[in-house]
């Protein structure tokens, strides 16, 4: 029992810092949507305005010529919000590209910030380096025209004009509305929420475990004292015998398990109530086998996706997340299996 | 006891001090942890704003003669060989207009009409050239023929008047007119006998005596009939030849002459018989065809000259007319006038057969040959040529511009708010990169949509450009705005543009337990003005920052919020 507390205790604080890393970097008002075909920068703008989407962020993934490369409408700031900046004066001209330092380390031997750059597809001005990235992010859409675009993502902000919040899933109908269909979508919320509900769960159950075994120990002291009231009955009145001192103190421990289990019990309850109000655009019916499959099934090839088309910031910190679960259960399935060779060992030693 | 008690609730309670300050710790860092990290800008009060203004030219002709050609009748195109925007040299095949629509039926008809037409073309040629023989004069439009103006006759050569038949007023009765003639040479006829005849031949010189003038003159026989004529007495036979000789003075037809031979200048031998002036060498005739032509009553309304006086060819000599001569003229021209209209009806009915084929707005070059195959001389920049194969009557087919490489500009279409902004100079290029020459507004136009602006466009800097290739031209213009914010620290609804608006965060400083923090607050603004890098906004009427310094967060987007707490950079 211990054991199980102890390993339940290591994944809710591991689902807690994993919580806390997706409430800093991705906000919950954000979706990433990545598409299934090419939308046009005109036909994503009109979407865009008839949902009343006034914040978003459109990048075309482009090979040309050996080299890859983004181009993108929309507000940058969503890009650069998070990432370590070295910006100039940021015009939001055609004639602007937006660098990562690691491209900028590999082609030129000196800073490009503010100097002009001649690329394949013309010249341009490098008004913004992003630290720890390789990628070039032209606002120039002629680039289009003449080249391979191998895909398209579209981050969008899920306020409205009027700062209200917008349903996920209404806005994603509305696009197939305007040909533009999704291949795959991530709703920063639902990842936020999922590690939310995982964490409760993981919670509730070592609430639960801790509940029964508290449960266990006041049932034991309720029937110990009982047992020595019974065996001291005639000799002592019920006053006597609940101000003897180890009674009362017996007496205290068993209100106090009291106090605690019904604290837990309504933890515990508090905590369903809790986990049933967060509600993720994915529901899962646990009641259906086949809901279940269906999810694990979407999952996997929501990954296989990435893992084929390039993995994204959200993306990769969600496999991230996977690969640290993974590593956690086969670690402690390590331990468990040693601890059980050397109990098994010593129970031979013992035979012989 | 007491002791102990104490000492085991101060345990506790330093226990539960360390369990509270351990937990605010883990709450201060994931606080400090998940708090949003944002960069910060100052707004400034009064920033500059700088426009810069690139805009789209197009080289373009300053010829703005546009010839438009229009069909004229539902028509096919069976061939386009040219292009919108197209410079094409002159004579070059344009387009073929596909003329197999036409049925054999008509085509024979045509050929039929074309007959008449020719028939009645030559008897209209003839009736002019007769009229124009008549009038004696060149008739160019029948419609400009004057018949009061009667006939007017002239000398056809240089020399006198003599035997004028006319005279003011009276009736014309000979054909004859007069007789101009030249008297300063002189045929002289004479006669050779059979001895004499072998040595005299055409072209030898001879020298005469006139009757009245002392001495020798040259002369030269000129023609000498082989054919021997009886003489008088019937027994002997006569040469005749013909001697051309200078007039020595005042001699006149019918003087005898006396003729000898001549050798080194000196007389050889006499001639038996003398000669005998003939007449002068240049005699011409002048005559009226009126007269010739008809029965009609002619008379001299003016004679200009006098028997004898001496005139140069194309002079006036007199006037012919009369009231049969002025009905004869306006017969005739009733006649060439009924001619022309019936050519001209001919014509029609041809027109009628296939109806006109294309018209013009203007005059052109434009030329279509029997087969539909449409060319032009001149070389032209095609301004817009019909793609499809079935026209309309009354739709464009081609409109063009002659091609004048002298007057090239570079026109723009600009609104009108880029037009009051943008000054008389400046720079121009192919690229953005390379803009280091200006040039000068030479003219605009306006439109109900903006403005039609014309450079100049000068060869030698931007070489290698032709018609309808795109230059950029540039200008900036640089103000002064309250509240200037970097385009960066605003989130617009829409593009970026004056009068959208946008969010932006201001952030103040807000008092906690852990001490002051910096807080969002959100502002909805309108954008007074655009520059190529910042933008200037203006708040709400409300907004009051009492004279303080006012930092809003750069590089923002939507998921900030009103009264979040944020860290700074």
């Amino acid at each position: 029992m211990k054991k199980l507390m102890t390993y339940i205790a290591v994944f809710i604080i591991i689902t807690a810092f994993m919580l806390l890393f997706f409430i800093r970097n991705f906000p919950a008002e954000m979706a990433e949507l990545s598409l299934d075909g090419i939308a046009n920068p005109n036909q994503i703008d009109r979407a865009m305005v008839e949902n009343s989407i006034y914040d978003y962020f459109n990048v075309y993934d482009i090979f040309a010529r050996g080299e890859n490369a983004n181009v993108y409408t929309g507000n940058i700031n969503i890009l650069l919000r998070k990432s370590d900046i070295k910006a100039g004066a940021m015009t939001y001209s055609d004639d602007e590209v937006i660098m990562g330092d690691k491209h900028m380390e590999e082609n030129f031997k000196y800073n490009l910030l503010g100097e002009k750059y001649e690329s394949q597809f013309g010249e341009y001005y490098v008004n913004c380096v992003i630290k720890n990235s390789d990628k070039v992010y032209y606002r120039d859409l002629n680039i289009l025209q003449n080249v391979n675009i191998k895909s398209q993502r579209l981050y969008i902000s899920l306020v409205s004009e009027k700062k209200l919040s917008m349903k996920y899933e209404q806005v994603i109908s509305t696009l197939r509305y305007y040909n533009i269909s999704i291949s795959k979508s991530i709703y920063y919320a639902d990842a936020i929420n999922f590690f939310k509900k995982l964490l409760i769960l993981l919670i509730i159950a070592e609430f639960t475990i801790i509940f029964f075994k508290f449960l266990n120990r006041t049932k034991k002291s309720i029937v110990a004292l009982s047992e020595s009231r019974k065996s001291s009955q005639y000799d002592l009145t019920l006053r006597e015998f609940i101000f003897k001192s180890n009674n009362v103190k017996s007496i205290l421990k068993i209100l106090s398990q009291v106090i605690i289990l019904t604290s837990l019990g309504i933890a515990i309850m508090w905590l369903t109530v809790v986990i049933l109000k967060i509600s993720t655009s994915y529901v899962i019916d646990y009641t259906s086998l086949k809901s279940i499959m269906d999810a694990v099934g979407s999952f996997i090839s929501f990954m296989n996706y990435y893992l084929v088309n390039g993995f994204t910031d959200i993306s990769s910190s969600l496999m991230s997340c996977i690969i640290i679960y993974l590593l956690t259960v086969f670690t402690i399935l390590v331990i468990n299996v040693k601890e059980f060779v050397v109990k098994l060992k010593g129970k031979r030693k013992l035979t012989i | 006891m007491m002791m102990r008690i104490f000492d085991k609730i101060s345990k506790i309670f330093f226990a539960f001090i360390c369990f509270i300050v351990i937990l605010g710790m883990v709450f201060l860092s994931i606080r400090n942890y998940t708090t949003p990290i944002v960069s910060s800008v100052v707004v400034s009060p009064n920033g500059k704003i700088e426009s810069k203004y690139y805009l789209n030219g197009v080289i373009s002709s300053g010829n703005n003669k546009v010839v438009e050609v229009k069909a004229a009748r539902d028509m096919d195109i069976s061939d386009v060989n040219i292009k919108t925007d197209q410079i094409v040299e002159g004579g070059q095949k344009l387009f073929v207009l596909d003329m197999s629509k036409s049925t054999s039926d008509k085509r024979a008809k045509q050929d039929t009409i074309n007959d008449e037409i020719y028939n009645e073309q030559l008897k209209l040629d003839k009736m002019i050239k007769s009229l124009e023989k008549t009038a004696n004069r060149q008739i160019n439009n029948i419609d400009n023929f004057n018949s009061n103006e009667g006939v007017s006759v002239y000398a056809i050569s240089d020399g006198k008047i003599k035997n004028l038949s006319i005279s003011e007023g009276k009736k014309v009765t000979d054909n004859i007119i007069s007789n101009i003639i030249d008297d300063n040479l002189l045929k002289i006829s004479f006669k050779m006998t059979g001895n004499e005849f072998p040595n005299i031949s055409v072209g030898q010189k001879v020298l005469l005596t006139f009757t009245g003038y002392e001495g020798y003159y040259d002369g030269e026989i000129i023609s000498i009939n082989p054919n021997a004529v009886p003489d008088k007495d019937k027994i002997s036979f006569l040469y005749n030849g013909v001697i051309l000789a200078k007039n020595p003075g005042l001699i006149s037809p019918g003087v005898s002459v006396g003729v000898s031979t001549q050798r080194d200048g000196q007389v050889a031998a006499t001639l038996t018989y003398s000669g005998t002036v003939e007449s002068y060498s240049e005699q011409s005739p002048v005559t009226t065809e009126v007269y010739s032509n008809s029965n009609m009553d002619i008379y001299a309304t003016k004679v200009l000259v006098i028997e004898g006086e001496t005139v140069k060819k194309g002079q006036k000599i007199a006037e012919l007319g009369g009231d049969d001569l002025i009905n004869y003229f306006n017969e005739s021209i009733k006649s060439i006038k009924d001619k022309q209209k019936v050519i001209s009806n001919l014509r029609k009915d041809i027109n009628e057969l296939y109806g006109d084929t294309l018209t013009f707005n203007t005059e052109s070059s434009f030329k279509m040959d029997d087969d539909g195959a449409c060319k032009i001389s001149d070389k032209i920049y095609v301004e817009y040529v019909a793609e499809k194969a079935s026209l309309r009557e009354g739709e464009t087919i081609l409109r063009y511009r002659v091609y004048d490489n002298s007057s090239m500009q570079i026109k723009l279409m600009i609104d009108a708010k880029t037009y009051k902004s943008m000054p008389t100079t400046v720079y121009y290029g192919t690229d953005m990169w390379n803009m280091n020459t200006t040039t000068k507004l030479i003219g605009v136009k306006e439109f109900a949509k903006g403005y039609e602006v014309s450079f100049e466009h000068d060869e030698k800097y931007l070489a290698g450009l032709s018609l309808n290739d795109n230059v950029i031209l540039k200008f900036s213009i640089e103000d002064r705005f309250e509240n200037v914010i970097p385009k960066s620290a605003i989130v617009p609804i829409g593009r970026i543009a004056v009068g959208s608006s946008g969010y932006v965060y201001i952030i103040s400083q807000e008092e906690s337990i852990l001490g002051d923090v910096d807080v969002l607050s959100e502002k909805r603004v309108t954008i007074k003005a655009v520059g190529n890098e910042n933008v200037a906004i203006e708040f709400d009427k409300n907004f009051y920052n009492r004279g303080k310094d006012i930092v809003i967060v750069n590089f923002i987007d939507s998921t900030l919020k009103d009264g979040m707490r944020v860290r700074l950079k």
